[in-house]
């Protein structure tokens, strides 16, 4: 816990100074908790928040009144100063602040929450008739496991009087047991969660009476510590939630600003006359100030296209660079802003060599996966992707030999001039691996109409046959469409 | 100029990879290089031709693949100016091309074995004035070499066989290269 003294009242200029120092004395035990505090601060000075601005949320719990009942015997009404709070809190415009009411409707709206009161109050009852049976121990048990039940669901915060009374029937088995010591804290703790119970002259034992009104008077004199739930750190709060939860004490208005991994505690005289606001204040300038819009995830786009496509295999020792023409369809997914994953097929058949040595026709499929990223402007749309091609090759049939080229053994060509076997080389289908780049240039036609440009290429690092073809360049002509 | 190979750097090298795959496409797309392929018969008409025709014609059956050029010469006999003398039954024989180039305007080829005479196919009967056998009547001498270049839509050039040297013009006509040519079968 990071206790804060309470800055003195004085002019606002002083109270912001004020704030400023309650900051930086809570930044350590805040920023370890992960508040960012300082990615918010340029957003400080910027009012309005935009649309889309995180705002941090603030769950208000109601105000525990520890004060008691005042020497004429009359209830302590709420102090003005915790309504101003309340109020000045909600309006600031950065934060998301639940009134006490929301918060205890959310409390109690949790699918939870009706089955493990209805356990606890079930336990409650039993504890009840075990006082009545004079099963004090029984009793005993029964009550602190309910009231154990109770503050963990925070039903204390919803019905105060129904705990209290609980506790009150605690302290007062543990008191007719003998269990004195024990009796006097289990008092206290009833006055803690119900700062006006009260016990009735003639209808309660005067031991019990007496007990009750010590300890009402032991806590107005050591000041009441804060329950236990103030001071354990939040689990349930999410990373941008904060739990703010105050309590009369004496004259004194505390807060305590429960942050996920720290705590803090302010307080202010209730005889100011600003002491809601200047409370308010100064746990505000201490809240996280929120976080700038998340930046909006580009909606996903489908592109694809299909169209022609042409090229050559760059490394081609065995015969001269032939052209291989036919088909391409490609399709890139843009997942982030810039990021795409991309895919292409083409199917191609090549042309002549200039000598003709190729001696087939040669067909290839080749398939290209990876991704990329993608620059854009209104009419134009540039990619490149690098990833992993797979491609097979028909078989490859190669002859440098003319008269096998033109002839064929029925024609009666002697093999001096043709023998097949030695003069014509022939390598069966491969498939291929390697790496792959793809760079595409699309220009937007019409509504969702591109022509688009794609350049490939490819260098295989493993074949299954070394047809001695590799390094595929290649260009496409394509029409594309954007799906979606 | 150092000596030594030029040095060039792993960019140069990509960048001449891709100047290559993008023009390449193009520069190919008009496919191997086919000209002269088809059928030639000498011509024989006394204004055209460079010298006159003798007892026989030929007709070059070519094909050519890039730079270089294979087929068959087959020969007929030539009786008179006023008659086709590319006729199945004036066939004197014929040879496979080798060692066929192309060259920039013109080709040449020598004959393969070119003192053995082959026929069209196994059935074939010479005609009676190749005789005493047509498929026994080869070229004169055994290295023969046809060297002809482009003369407007013709080819013309010269053929050389030992020490003598015959002017020949080539022209083109219709159909589809031959490219049987059996050995003679043993009788």
């Amino acid at each position: 816990m990071n206790a804060t003294p309470p800055c003195s009242p004085g002019p606002s200029w002083r109270a912001r100074r004020c704030a400023l120092a309650l900051c930086a004395v809570t930044a350590v035990p805040l920023a370890f908790a992960g508040v960012a505090q300082a990615e918010d601060a340029p957003l400080r000075a910027a009012p309005p928040v935009p649309p889309g601005f995180r705002k941090p949320v603030v769950h208000l719990y109601p105000l525990l009144d520890q004060r008691g009942r005042r020497a004429d015997g009359t209830e302590p009404t709420e102090p003005p100063a915790w309504r101003a709070f309340v109020t000045a809190l909600s309006a600031r415009e950065n934060l998301n602040v639940l009134p006490p009411d929301r918060v205890v409707a959310r409390q109690t709206a949790r699918s939870d929450y009706a089955a493990a009161l209805q356990l606890a109050r079930q336990a409650a009852a039993r504890g009840v008739e075990d006082h009545r049976r004079v099963r004090l121990d029984a009793a005993i048990g029964e009550l602190a496991g309910a009231i154990d039940a109770f503050e963990v669901l925070e039903h204390d915060l919803v019905a105060p009087g129904e705990v209290g009374a609980v506790a009150r029937l605690l302290a007062q088995a543990l008191q007719e047991s003998g269990r004195v010591a024990e009796a006097a804290e289990a008092w206290q703790r009833a006055l803690r969660i119900d700062p006006r119970l009260q016990l009735r002259a003639g209808m309660d034992s005067p031991a019990a009476i007496e007990a009750l009104e010590a300890a009402r008077a032991a806590l107005a004199q050591d000041r009441p510590p804060p329950p236990e739930v103030f001071l354990s750190p939040p689990t349930s709060l999410g990373p941008n939630t904060h739990a703010v939860r105050a309590r009369v004490v004496g004259d004194v208005l505390e807060v305590t600003v429960q942050s996920p991994g720290g705590l803090r505690v302010d307080q202010q005289r209730l005889d100011d006359p600003e002491a809601g606001d200047r409370l308010a204040a100064r746990v505000w300038a201490c809240l996280p100030f929120g976080r700038a819009p998340a930046t909006q995830a580009a909606p996903m786009e489908l592109h694809l296209d299909s169209g022609f496509h042409a090229g050559v295999y760059a490394n081609s020792p065995a015969v001269d660079a032939f052209a291989n023409v036919g088909l391409s369809v490609n399709a890139s997914l843009q997942v982030a802003s810039h990021l795409t994953l991309n895919a292409g097929l083409v199917v191609t058949n090549s042309a002549r060599d200039r000598n003709e040595d190729l001696r087939e026709d040669l067909t290839a499929a080749r398939f290209f996966s990876g991704p990329g990223f993608v620059l854009r402007s209104d009419r134009l749309r540039f990619g490149a992707a690098l990833g992993v091609e797979v491609a097979t090759l028909g078989d490859v049939v190669i002859t440098r030999n003319v008269a096998c080229k033109h002839f064929s053994v029925e024609d009666g060509l002697p093999p001096s001039l043709c023998d097949p076997d030695r003069n014509i080389a022939r390598t069966d289908r491969a498939w291929q691996v390697g790496a792959a780049v793809n760079l595409s240039l699309g220009v937007r036609l019409v509504d969702r109409f591109s022509l688009v440009t794609h350049v490939t290429g490819a260098s295989y690092i493993y074949e299954s046959v070394d047809s001695g073809l590799g390094l595929p360049l290649g260009v496409q002509i394509a029409l594309g469409y954007q799906l979606f | 100029m150092p000596g030594g190979p030029p040095v060039t750097s792993p960019w140069s090298r990509v960048a001449r990879l891709a100047v290559v795959g993008l023009a390449l496409p193009l520069a190919l797309s008009c496919g191997a290089e086919r000209d002269y392929t088809g059928v030639w018969q000498q011509v024989c008409e006394p204004d055209e031709a460079p010298e006159a025709c003798g007892d026989f014609v030929v007709e070059a059956h070519l094909g050519r693949y890039g730079d270089k050029v294979t087929g068959l010469l087959v020969r007929y006999l030539f009786r008179d100016l006023a008659l086709d003398p590319y006729q199945r039954s004036n066939e004197c024989g014929c040879w496979f091309l080798q060692g066929g180039r192309a060259l920039s305007d013109g080709l040449a080829f020598a004959l393969f074995e070119p003192l053995v005479a082959r026929v069209p196919d196994e059935a074939f009967e010479p005609a009676v004035d190749c005789a005493p056998s047509a498929a026994q009547m080869p070229p004169a001498c055994d290295d023969t070499l046809y060297s002809v270049r482009e003369d407007g839509d013709d080819l013309l050039g010269e053929v050389r066989c030992g020490g003598e040297t015959h002017a020949v013009r080539l022209r083109a006509t219709a159909g589809r290269p031959r490219r049987v040519c059996l050995p003679v079968p043993v009788q």
